[in-house]
């Protein structure tokens, strides 16, 4: 079981994606490096910067900055971010509530930020691999950090 | 020999009427047309769609040329080739022809990718000229003759129609090409409240009207364009390609849940025609590209956001994905255009004049009752909630406005101290 958030939870979400190779590349090829910014709770901030790459994620690195490393960043607090992992667990993909699309178009309760809106533009072009990513989560044994 | 029957009155006064220079002109060119088999009928539709002197006398010039003068089917080149067939020589001329460059060998960045243009212009010829002297199909890069026809190609210049991220934009939307057939989850469409359903149904079929313009309009340029550009015009394919699946994907969702077609308004027909008519490639492309797509895709993401099922959610989250491309294109595109425009300042002049009039198109779409009140009574969950729901439509306000702006910010358009729409929704 892996803490959420991690280095270790994405690295084991992407592992998940490489062995499910084919559901990616039937979406099609997604580059980018994104972001996430996690807000926790009063305890600092934590940063990862996942680098996709073709079908799949190349790398995770834990970063200071996630939006001075990425092409765009999707931030928001932990709070947040926990709840839509447990959504996702609990029905095995998001509920209508919690895609990614749903949580960051009005700014809350997750939020996407980029140095300019071309970059912002790449979140929406690689929507629904990013939103396969995260829906790796459905059967990832996760230990949730309240911290 | 049979005698050519006279040309009609009614057709030579259409050819003048269509600036042909006299209708003895007129006359000897159109014999020359019935004479090769042209039905007067044909003749009356190709000069309503614009033929030109210059263009029937190239045309019929090429039909003489495809046979020789004592009507054999081979002429004199042909058939002395088919003599030395005959006699086993060929004439292998491609073979040893110095012009062409070989000994190309593209080589893949990423071979779980495969072979990319990207490689592939890194390889040879992968940079087009900004003014390219020929007018032809020939390849970039190819060895071709001198003599080659003039295409009549409009936009002959780079400036005119590229973008620096178009390439990689083209191998983007081969890759994530999807089926509205095969793709969508249409057996999760469960049936709706009648207010609902009647919603959904209004967007979708606002968005069946809309989204094929998208594609008429590159197909309306695509053959102005010089093939130097090949890139661009393969780009525009795919967009034509991505509309009608929206175009599609809509109609099906109007249509398999117990709703229907709704109303289609003049003024959205309006909107439409500017951007089918416009006089120029860039001023289409702001229209479209930038200012259309970008509203449009706020409506995908409301879409999305609103979704009463999987369904829909599957519907908008794709089609998110291609009109995201074709806004990256436009606003990359406006950005080239600007900084390699001979006369800049006179560009950006015309381009402000233009957004001054079309940016009023953003306050007409977000108080159009058919578009914003089935919004508000998707997000107030039905119309007894529909004022909840109008701030939904008052965040889209602000998004389309916003990311409008940042879009011509972005290609050096600054257009936030002169736009006239209201940072927030009057109501």
């Amino acid at each position: 079981m892996t803490v959420f958030p991690s280095v270790e939870w994405f690295e084991a979400l992407s592992a998940r994606v490489a062995a499910d190779k084919e559901e990616f590349k039937r979406l099609g090829y997604f580059d980018a490096n994104v972001g996430v910014k996690i807000d926790a709770n009063g305890s600092g901030t934590k940063g990862y910067v996942l680098e996709f790459a073709c079908y799949g994620v190349r790398s995770v690195r834990g970063v200071a900055d996630p939006v001075a490393e990425s092409d765009f960043t999707i931030e928001g607090s932990l709070d947040a971010w926990t709840d839509m992992v447990r959504n996702i667990q609990d029905h095995g993909e998001p509920d209508l509530d919690h895609t990614l699309n749903r949580l960051t178009m009005a700014g809350v309760p997750l939020k996407v930020v980029a140095k300019d809106q071309l970059e912002i533009d790449i979140f929406y072009r690689f929507n629904q691999s990013l939103q396969a990513y995260f829906n790796e989560a459905a059967a990832l044994p996760t230990e949730f950090s309240r911290s | 020999m049979t005698q050519a029957p006279a040309v009609p009155k009614e057709l030579l006064a259409k050819a003048v009427n269509k600036g042909w220079t006299s209708e003895r002109a007129a006359s000897e060119t159109i014999e020359v047309a019935i004479a090769k088999g042209f039905s007067l009928d044909q003749i009356s539709v190709a000069l309503d769609n614009g033929l030109t002197p210059e263009r029937a006398a190239d045309f019929l010039q090429m039909a003489l040329s495809l046979r020789s003068p004592d009507g054999n089917v081979f002429n004199e080149e042909q058939s002395a080739y088919i003599d030395n067939l005959k006699k086993g020589r060929f004439d292998l001329e491609w073979l040893n022809d110095p012009r062409p460059v070989v000994g190309i060998r593209a080589t893949m960045k990423d071979p779980e990718r495969g072979l990319t243009l990207q490689d592939i212009n890194r390889a040879y010829a992968g940079v087009p000229e900004d003014a390219p002297k020929y007018r032809t199909m020939a390849p970039r890069g190819s060895a071709f003759d001198e003599d080659v026809p003039d295409m009549g190609y409009v936009y002959n210049q780079k400036y005119q129609v590229w973008s620096d991220n178009v390439v990689a934009l083209y191998e983007e939307a081969c890759a994530r090409q999807w089926s509205a057939t095969r793709d969508i989850p249409w057996d999760a469409l469960k049936p709706l409240p009648p207010d609902l359903e009647r919603a959904q149904c209004q967007i979708a079929t606002l968005l069946t009207e809309v989204e094929m313009v998208a594609s008429d309009f590159p197909a309306k340029w695509l053959w102005q364009m010089n093939q130097h550009f090949h890139e661009v015009k393969m780009f525009l394919c795919t967009q034509a390609m991505d509309e009608a699946r929206h175009l599609e994907v809509f109609r099906k969702r109007a249509l398999a849940n117990g709703g229907g077609l709704m109303r289609c308004l003049t003024g959205t027909e309006t909107f439409l025609k500017t951007i089918l008519h416009a006089p120029t490639y860039i001023q289409g492309s702001f229209l479209m590209h930038v200012l259309g797509e970008g509203l449009v895709l706020d409506i995908f993401r409301g879409g999305e956001f609103l979704a009463k099922n999987k369904t829909e959610k599957e519907i908008y989250r794709l089609c998110i994905q291609d009109e995201a491309r074709h806004v990256s294109y436009g606003t990359m595109h406006l950005k080239y255009f600007l900084e390699h425009h001979p006369d800049r300042e006179q560009a950006i002049a015309e381009m402000h004049a233009l957004a001054d009039v079309a940016e009023l198109g953003i306050p007409g779409f977000l108080t159009n009752p058919f578009i914003i009140e089935p919004l508000a009574v998707l997000m107030g969950d039905g119309v007894k909630g529909i004022d909840k729901g109008m701030e939904a439509v008052r965040l889209v306000w602000v998004r389309m406005r916003e990311e409008y702006l940042n879009r011509c910010e972005l290609a050096g358009f600054d257009r936030r101290h002169l736009t006239q729409v209201p940072e927030q929704a009057p109501f």
